[in-house]
């Protein structure tokens, strides 16, 4: 309880502190540059009064970008650590696949952003969700690649002594000795995800969803110069990201509450 | 009993090679005896509990537990391993009946009977980490006794710990092996305890690893062994087996 507290005082105190230099900086642009061009970083209280005159049109986006990014987390856990762990404890397979993964994870996903956009119907909710899939998938791919492959070899022995099955093994031991670098790598996943979605979201839009997300309200603020709301965006784009991030702290912590004793 | 006749175990490495452990090994254990199997580091006697246990088929040779051709694992062989045999994610419970099907009141009883017996009452919930090396141990023991092993494999089970709670788990061991008349086969590099615990003694050596002596030890059995004249002596007779000459 008091870990939790201090933890939650500690992502308070951040956030003053954030929004102190934030103002000292609006300040400071104020005080050298010419109003016209001090404008592009309104304070925090300008961004924060366009809340409750837009809150609706920013809640609406702010819910198609959560459930896009939340989509494409799931989708990317439920494929890539089944198969991360499948070629990391599997010897045959490790030898024969790592080479292929690590050809792959490296090359940047954003290449293949405009073919996913024609494939998969440009500005269609099916290419965003799948160009962060594609960004996120080996991020977690790789990690549970790692973490299964490095799992200690008497875990994994004492097991198999007991009576447990290939199958039973990896629900029993692979997964859980791997969950904590799941974990990790899904810290970083969160935000590659929200990268890519913001990215997918500022691309063109057909026809106005009030659902198209924060990335197209930024998108569009900017282009009419209204700086409150794109810094109105932005936080909104924060409170997603802390939430979601709390959201997965609190996840590992029921999930591997023999790491927090 | 045990029965292994010729046994022949060698690991494939990269590029077709054969890394030979175990050449020609043959021994047999009586139900309800116990065998300690000395030997240096890295000679292949973990290797070899694990072919018992059923976890890595041989090249070549037989191995019979109670008449039947050892091909997979079993759960009437129990197999405690050095440190990380606890899952650290799993509690005491979930530790002490990992593998077993749980069929009614009457094998919860009997896991309930087995944690009381080793002190662990009360333990139910806790995890590996909230727990000492002594008490871990008994975890690993506990989940023997609860899948009513006839066969009890132990691959240097007590390496990691201080030496006397190393002593307090050795006469545990003992005693249970009395009260439950498991045939017990341990694997150890620990002169002392091989004689404290093994009523035969074997030693492995070389690389590929054989049996190079038998020592039997009739006199193990009661916690005073260990300061009896006899257990120094045997102690001292086995150690005269690894004596290098020095130039």
């Amino acid at each position: 309880m008091k870990a939790i507290r201090r933890q939650t005082l500690g992502y308070l105190l951040s956030v003053l502190v954030l929004l102190v230099l934030w103002q000292l900086l609006s300040w400071l642009l104020e005080a050298t540059l010419d109003p016209r061009r001090a404008r592009v970083l309104p304070g925090p209280l300008e961004a924060f009064l366009v809340f409750p005159r837009h809150w609706r049109e920013i809640g609406n986006h702010f819910l198609g970008t959560g459930a896009r990014l939340v989509a494409a987390l799931l989708l990317s856990l439920v494929t890539a650590v089944p198969l991360g762990l499948w070629v990391g404890h599997e010897r045959r397979v490790r030898e024969l696949l790592s080479p292929l993964i690590y050809t792959a994870y490296p090359i940047p996903k954003v290449v293949f952003w405009p073919i996913l956009f024609v494939l998969l119907g440009i500005g269609s909710e099916v290419s965003k969700v799948a160009f962060a899939v594609l960004v996120v998938f080996f991020q977690l791919l790789v990690s549970a690649r790692d973490a299964a492959a490095n799992v200690p070899k008497d875990y994994v022995l004492s097991a198999l002594a007991a009576g447990l099955s290939r199958p039973k093994v990896y629900w029993h031991v692979v997964l859980p000795a791997a969950l904590p670098a799941i974990f990790t790598s899904l810290r970083i996943s969160l935000g590659l995800g929200i990268f890519a979605i913001y990215l997918a979201e500022t691309a063109v839009q057909l026809g106005r969803s009030p659902y198209a997300g924060l990335g197209f309200y930024i998108n569009s603020s900017f282009k009419a110069f209204s700086f409150e709301s794109v810094f109105a965006g932005i936080v909104a784009i924060g409170i997603l990201g802390l939430g979601l991030y709390v959201l997965i702290e609190i996840a590992e912590r029921w999930l591997c509450r023999w790491k927090y004793l | 009993m045990i029965e292994v006749e010729d046994l022949h175990l060698a690991y494939p490495q990269a590029g077709g090679m054969e890394n030979p452990v175990l050449a020609g090994v043959s021994l047999r254990v009586e139900r309800g005896a116990s065998l300690a199997i000395l030997g240096p580091s890295g000679c292949g006697k973990s290797s070899f509990l694990y072919v018992l246990a059923g976890l890595i088929r041989p090249t070549s040779g037989r191995v019979e537990i109670d008449g039947h051709p050892v091909e997979k694992p079993r759960p009437e062989v129990a197999l405690i391993l050095q440190e990380t045999g606890l899952l650290p994610w799993k509690t005491v419970w979930q530790n002490a009946t990992l593998g077993l099907k749980l069929q009614g009141v009457a094998d919860v009883k009997r896991i309930k009977r087995a944690l009381r017996d080793l002190g662990l009452e009360g333990f139910e919930r806790r995890y590996p980490a909230q727990l000492s090396g002594g008490e871990k141990k008994r975890v690993s023991l506990a989940r023997a006794l609860a899948q009513d092993a006839t066969v009890l494999l132990m691959d240097e089970p007590l390496a990691a710990l201080d030496a006397l709670t190393k002593e307090q788990t050795q006469n545990l061991i003992l005693k249970l092996w009395h009260k439950h008349g498991f045939t017990l086969v341990l694997v150890t590099h620990d002169i002392e305890e091989a004689v404290f615990l093994g009523q035969r003694i074997v030693i492995f050596s070389g690389r590929p690893a054989r049996v190079v002596g038998t020592i039997p030890n009739p006199e193990m059995g009661d916690p005073a062994y260990r300061q009896s004249q006899t257990f120094f002596d045997r102690v001292r007779e086995v150690r005269s087996f690894f004596q290098v000459p020095t130039p």
